[in-house]
């Protein structure tokens, strides 16, 4: 679509007024009522390249989605079908109460409207009160199209959209046709590319098609460019190196708070009488049977999780964005536009670190640290090291960075942080005194040393590795900091994302002249911190700051987009 | 590698024309009554918490002054000796590129805010400002977490701070 079919549309112009509106909606307080109602234009069928809401005009989705709410309210369901099958509740009440809330989809979908304009996308919906969201086209970061089960049985595609502001999706389509999914999402991210004169990416939708030629090479015209496929032996090796065994713990937990643990003993081991004393040989025995299984269990649906989310997973490239398209059972496309991309972060866990793998997520302003886009921001399940900094450096506008050097913090860090493991010990071998005295058999005397020295190596071990895990490396224009003991997390930005520099110093800092340097950037909310160098001297970290500060202030944004637009 | 020498360029030599502002000094009064408030609630609170949790309070009600009070003592010494302490660290400066800020007791730290990255400005007056004609400025970045407090500035001066950064913000890129 181009700018001059806008204009022919009168309609496009008037994006403050509702162009549906019903009876229900015409609240007096609105200051939108005694509008004149208008037709809404059906979705047409998918064989005109062309459709309405992409003209302005107010469009509900195709009544798929109506199929698409059913289902995910049937699952809602089951936990009510449960309770039916306990039986303290009349199925014939159950059947009512399903029936309504079906007829309550068919409502969502009567209501719900979109309709993009020259400046925006806009959303109505609301049964009785109208919720009208309006998205400028230049605030969207992101935009993922997702396809469930159900969504494939229906032949459609969910679009979300997401924009800086609200915690939570900003703009989510539940179903359009796969073309429009697609088409929709070259127009909302094409924009700002289309403004400055340049063509919008083509891509074909699901990157079959994507030709594969040599990571490096850019300057390719209007393709995209596929950078990375990931084999399933290789998300394998992503799964069972994940270390998320917490979950399993976690689940395990659970199942111990919701059923007796006698009940979950006689399951797990049916030859037993009765529950073993904990202070028993036998209880013990019990007890590590349980924290292998949790450990097993943790693992088993790490690596359950990784492969059906990360599935066939392909990071292609077009000249303007990323995008990822993965999953088995949910297919996943995910579109993030370079220019949105305000960092980018390496990530090492320790048993990774042993083979030389790493992960590589982007860090974008918009996506919300919400269920539903978990883990879209990887764009690197698992790959060697020196793959990851390749990719990374590439995201970011910096080709052939290599595994930058750095620059390690000074000894007084470690120092802090040696001190901080012995005081750590000593307060564990004072817990342990404390818990002695309760205990008839154990004497205080010997069990609060014992703690103590127990805790001492490997809190001196982590202390090291803590410092180890700490570096600062300065790329001109841009900046790579790290930190973390076991898992190592590398920030590589773009000194230009900038939003503002901070030097911060504790009393324990400044006891040995050191002092943190906060790198503020556009970031999910409360998902991790600002990225920083912890524990420069702390001249340095005054240095850096005022040395950066006029960096940032010297090159704009924009100028260094355009620069690197490989145009 | 130890502490890194390659630091080849010098401190940067910008032209400081704006130096580092301290506050009004009415603020501080404004600081202390707040900082009074917040200590005769806490004593309470902590009277309260005696009264409720030691047992047998009739029969040792020679306690009710002394067992609190080193609690209330400190918590009073701390309302009177805090704000000024707070007041002599805080600076701003209006530097040619950014706004920078230096404050904290306990937890310092010197803020740098470059014009370009301001989203938007704010003044704001609470009801004790307004009777000392003080007002906050407030300024917004793109980042989460970041806004720029400057608090007791006179509220002329504020205006006139916010209006010049405003139209400063007005120059910005492309935020995000």
């Amino acid at each position: 679509m181009t700018p001059s079919e806008f204009g022919a549309e009168s309609d496009a112009e008037s994006d403050t007024q509702p162009e549906v509106r019903g009876p229900i909606t015409a609240r007096p307080d609105s200051g939108e009522s005694g509008l004149e109602e208008r037709e809404v234009e059906r979705t047409g069928t998918p064989e005109a390249e062309d459709h309405p809401a992409l003209r302005g005009i107010a469009t509900r989705l195709p009544s798929s989605a109506i199929g698409i709410w059913v289902a995910q309210s049937l699952i809602g369901l089951i936990p009510l079908a449960l309770v039916v099958l306990v039986g303290t509740m009349s199925v014939r009440l159950i059947v009512v109460l399903v029936l309504a809330f079906q007829v309550g989809h068919v409502l969502t979908w009567l209501r719900f409207t979109w309709r993009l304009d020259e400046s925006s996308l806009i959303i109505e919906r609301g049964l009785l009160m109208r919720q009208r969201r309006v998205i400028p086209r230049d605030r969207i970061q992101t935009v993922d199209l997702e396809r469930t089960l159900v969504h494939r049985l229906l032949g459609v595609t969910e679009v979300r959209v997401e924009a800086i502001g609200a915690g939570d999706t900003e703009g989510a389509l539940p179903a359009v046709e796969p073309w429009l999914a697609d088409r929709l999402r070259r127009e909302l991210l094409g924009a700002r590319t289309r403004t400055s004169g340049r063509a919008g990416a083509e891509v074909t939708p699901f990157p079959n098609a994507a030709e594969r030629s040599a990571p490096d090479g850019h300057g390719e015209a209007e393709s995209s460019l596929e950078l990375e496929r990931i084999s399933a032996r290789n998300l394998l090796l992503a799964g069972v190196t994940g270390g998320r065994v917490g979950v399993g713990a976690a689940i395990l937990g659970l199942i111990s708070q919701v059923a007796p643990a006698e009940w979950v003993a006689r399951i797990l081991l049916p030859g037993l009488e009765q529950i073993p004393d904990p202070m028993s040989v036998a209880g013990l025995r019990l007890l590590l049977f349980l924290v292998g299984m949790a450990f097993l269990v943790g693992f088993l649906t790490s690596l359950i999780a990784t492969l059906l989310v990360h599935w066939r997973f392909t990071l292609t490239r077009t000249p303007t964005a990323l995008q990822v398209t993965r999953g088995l059972l949910t297919e996943h496309r995910d579109t993030v536009p370079f220019r949105r991309i305000q960092a980018v972060r390496i990530e090492e866990n320790w048993i990774r670190r042993i083979f030389g793998l790493a992960s590589v997520k982007v860090v974008v302003a918009g996506r919300a640290g919400s269920s539903q886009s978990a883990g879209a921001d990887l764009i690197l399940p698992i790959g060697t090291r020196r793959r990851a900094f390749e990719l990374a450096g590439m995201v970011v506008g910096l080709e052939g960075v290599g595994v930058p050097e750095m620059t390690w913090m000074p000894d007084q860090a470690r120092r802090r942080r040696r001190l901080r493991a012995v005081v750590l010990s000593l307060l564990l071998g004072v817990g342990g005194a404390v818990v002695a005295t309760r205990v008839e058999t154990w004497s205080p005397e010997v069990v609060g040393p014992v703690f103590a020295v127990v805790a001492l190596v490997p809190s001196l071990i982590l202390a090291h590795l803590a410092w180890t895990g700490l570096g600062w490396a300065d790329l001109g224009s841009h900046v790579v900091v790290r930190e973390g003991a076991l898992t190592r997390r590398w920030v590589l930005l773009p000194l230009s994302a900038t939003q503002e520099l901070r030097t911060v110093s504790n009393p324990f800092q400044r006891r040995r002249d050191l002092a943190t340097l906060e790198l503020h950037i556009a970031r999910p909310v409360g998902v991790l911190g600002a990225p920083r160098a912890v524990d420069l001297s702390d001249e340095l970290a005054e240095e850096l700051r005022e040395r950066w500060s006029i960096r940032l202030t010297r090159t704009s944004r924009s100028e260094e987009v355009v620069a690197d637009d490989r145009g | 590698m130890s502490i890194p020498d390659e630091i080849e360029a010098p401190p940067p030599s910008r032209p400081e024309s704006a130096e580092p502002r301290e506050l009004e000094a009415r603020v501080l009064t404004l600081w202390w009554i707040t900082a009074s408030a917040r200590a005769v609630l806490f004593s309470t609170a902590i009277f309260m918490a005696f009264l409720l949790f030691v047992p047998n309070i009739n029969a040792l009600s020679w306690l009710l002054p002394v067992g609190p009070g080193p609690f209330v003592v400190a918590v009073v010494v701390w309302a009177i000796i805090v704000p000024p302490l707070r007041f002599r660290r805080w600076r701003y400066a209006l530097r040619p590129d950014d706004l920078w800020i230096r404050q904290g007791l306990l937890w310092r730290s010197v803020s740098v805010i470059p014009y370009r990255r301001l989203q938007f400005v704010d003044t704001r007056q609470g009801p004790l400002e307004n009777l000392f004609d003080l007002a906050q400025l407030v300024v917004h970045t793109a980042a989460p977490g970041t806004s720029g407090l400057v608090p007791g500035l006179d509220r002329a001066e504020a205006e006139t701070i916010r209006e010049r950064l405003a139209a400063l913000a007005g120059e910005t890129d492309d935020p995000v």
